[in-house]
């Protein structure tokens, strides 16, 4: 007991109080130990207690367990805690109390309390200065609470702001990209040819919202049909640029002459006049007689075609592997011809290498082997078919892995 | 895939490019980053060293080319009639440029792009560096 009251006098509240009064409280105060983390009281209770610390921490918190919790202050040895419910008319809690550490507390009932200031009116006195010492401490924390929650506003505000412009130009570029797709869209034929006794299919994939692949069917005189497809280096934009202008340059070069090699190395100047940017693009070109089926054409660096009869019986790719440069690197490239006959039910897919070298997760190619057998499994299925599944195939063969290139195809069947 | 570059002495100075791993999409633009900074750096005559190397895309094959334009542009005059009049036949080869130990699938892509028809392709380094 002689313990408690030596420990009361210490108290700045109680510091003013004659001995017997501390003697007396010192018998009517419970003395209590208190667990870490203990919440002593919750803000918003009804509170009929006040507490003296005798040893160890308290934090006293606003709106506890909320986005807003706010560490208003950490109480110790000497200060008294949960005298505004006993102050207050309404006797709610205006804060929450939790435990540091162990602690030790003075715990007073609320009759006491008043019983207290009854006997000691000067007691409210220094009760009063003191809670004016709080509140100007708490007015300082708010002020610098507010100040730093304004600053937090005003980066926050910084960083929206950055990410509103950043959105705008992503969303501008998007949209400048989606016109150069529609663009590029509209260089391709709209319509697949209508040829007595023959079928076309098409597809045309691009990684990117613009790529460097196209095909091309030219109306030529008679019963001639120009056929091309060619795949650009590299992609995006710059891609998308070249593909264009190697696209309005075959058109013009394929009215001049009927020679697919003619051709390719008509194209193959003007490219090189055009371009400074050292841009390559491989080409295939041929020439359909819809009245022979003969297919003749000439092969810039592109992929030989693929040709399946109707007994199921193919043309090896390889066989024509010689004798074909990429356009836009020589003055002179060395271009052959070669002829092909699309006999009744015969299947010919023309493609870009975005189709057999497509990955799936292991880095295992698509590969030759299986568009050959692809195409001839096939071959009894419209041209457009043929294409679609084809595409499927492909799409299945990569899984999760991402398209790295642009997927091309052309189809022509002989009926 | 990794470049190891290594300078050998034919009759000229030949920087050799060991490479490891493909050429492809993902890896083109190292290949043609490195190749230029050898080309600046006062590299003439590269031999590029494929026998590590399993496959060639159409990227790869992109860069290669070129890095067959950068040198060429390098020596610009040099042997340009040669190559107007010769290309066409076949006869014309980059005297500063060339392939050695490719594996069959990537002679096969060098073939059908026609990069074969302007760079020499040869079975053994020592004999490719003496041949610059």
């Amino acid at each position: 007991m002689k313990e408690i009251e030596q420990v009361l006098a210490q108290v700045p509240l109680f510091a003013s109080l004659p001995h017997d009064e501390l003697e007396y409280l010192a018998a009517a105060l419970r003395p209590i130990q208190v667990e870490p983390g203990t919440l002593l009281f919750r803000e918003g209770e009804c509170g009929d207690h006040f507490y003296v610390v005798l040893a160890g921490q308290a934090q006293v918190i606003k709106a506890l367990g909320t986005p807003e919790e706010l560490l208003f202050s950490v109480r110790g040895p000497g200060d008294f805690i949960g005298e505004m419910s006993l102050l207050g008319r309404d006797g709610l809690r205006t804060a929450s109390v939790r435990v540091l550490g162990h602690a030790r507390l003075l715990e007073m009932t609320r009759g006491d309390f008043d019983a207290l200031l009854q006997r000691q009116p000067a007691l409210a006195y220094e009760m009063v200065h003191l809670l004016t010492a709080r509140l100007k401490s708490s007015q300082d924390n708010i002020v610098h609470d507010l100040q730093e929650k304004n600053r937090q506003l005003t980066q926050a505000y910084e960083e929206l702001k950055n990410a509103q412009t950043q959105i705008i130009e992503k969303e501008k570029l998007e949209s400048e990209l989606e016109v150069a797709h529609n663009i590029q869209m509209s260089l391709l034929p709209r319509w697949l040819p209508q040829v007595a006794d023959f079928d076309f299919g098409a597809q045309i994939a691009p990684m990117s919202a613009v790529g460097g692949d196209f095909y091309d069917f030219i109306p030529l005189d008679g019963q001639m049909l120009g056929i091309a497809i060619g795949d650009v280096s590299g992609h995006g934009v710059p891609a998308a640029l070249f593909m264009a202008l190697t696209v309005t340059l075959l058109r013009a070069e394929a009215c001049r002459t009927c020679s697919p090699a003619e051709v390719l190395r008509g194209v193959n100047r003007q490219l090189l006049n055009l371009n400074n940017e050292g841009m390559f693009v491989t080409l295939l070109y041929g020439v359909l007689n819809c009245a022979t089926h003969e297919f003749t054409y000439a092969r810039a660096g592109h992929e030989p075609p693929i040709l399946c009869r109707a007994d199921g019986e193919w043309l090896d790719p390889d066989s024509d592997l010689e004798c074909g440069q990429l356009l836009g690197l020589f003055n002179n490239p060395l271009l052959c011809e070669r002829t092909l006959t699309l006999a009744p039910g015969s299947t010919l897919l023309l493609y870009t290498d975005g189709v057999t070298e497509t990955t799936n997760s292991q880095s295992e190619l698509f590969g030759g082997e299986r568009l050959l057998a692809a195409v001839c499994a096939h071959r009894n299925s419209p041209a457009q078919a043929v294409c679609k599944r084809i595409w499927e195939l492909v799409t299945a063969h990569r899984g999760d892995a991402p398209q790295r290139d642009d997927i091309t195809m052309v189809c022509a069947q002989a009926g | 895939m990794e470049i190891i570059m290594s300078q050998r002495q034919g009759r000229v100075p030949v920087t050799v490019f060991h490479v490891k791993g493909d050429i492809n999409t993902e890896t083109y633009e190292q290949f043609q980053a490195q190749a230029q900074q050898a080309i600046q750096a006062g590299t003439r005559y590269l031999a590029l060293d494929l026998a590590e190397v399993s496959y060639v895309s159409s990227y790869g094959i992109r860069a290669i080319s070129q890095v067959f334009t950068w040198l060429r542009d390098t020596s610009q005059g040099e042997d340009a009639q040669a190559l107007d009049r010769d290309l066409k036949d076949g006869k014309w080869k980059s005297p500063h440029l060339k392939l050695v130990n490719p594996s069959s699938q990537v002679r096969r892509v060098l073939t059908t792009t026609g990069v074969d028809m302007f760079l020499e392709i040869h079975d053994d380094l020592q004999r490719a560096v003496a041949s610059f």
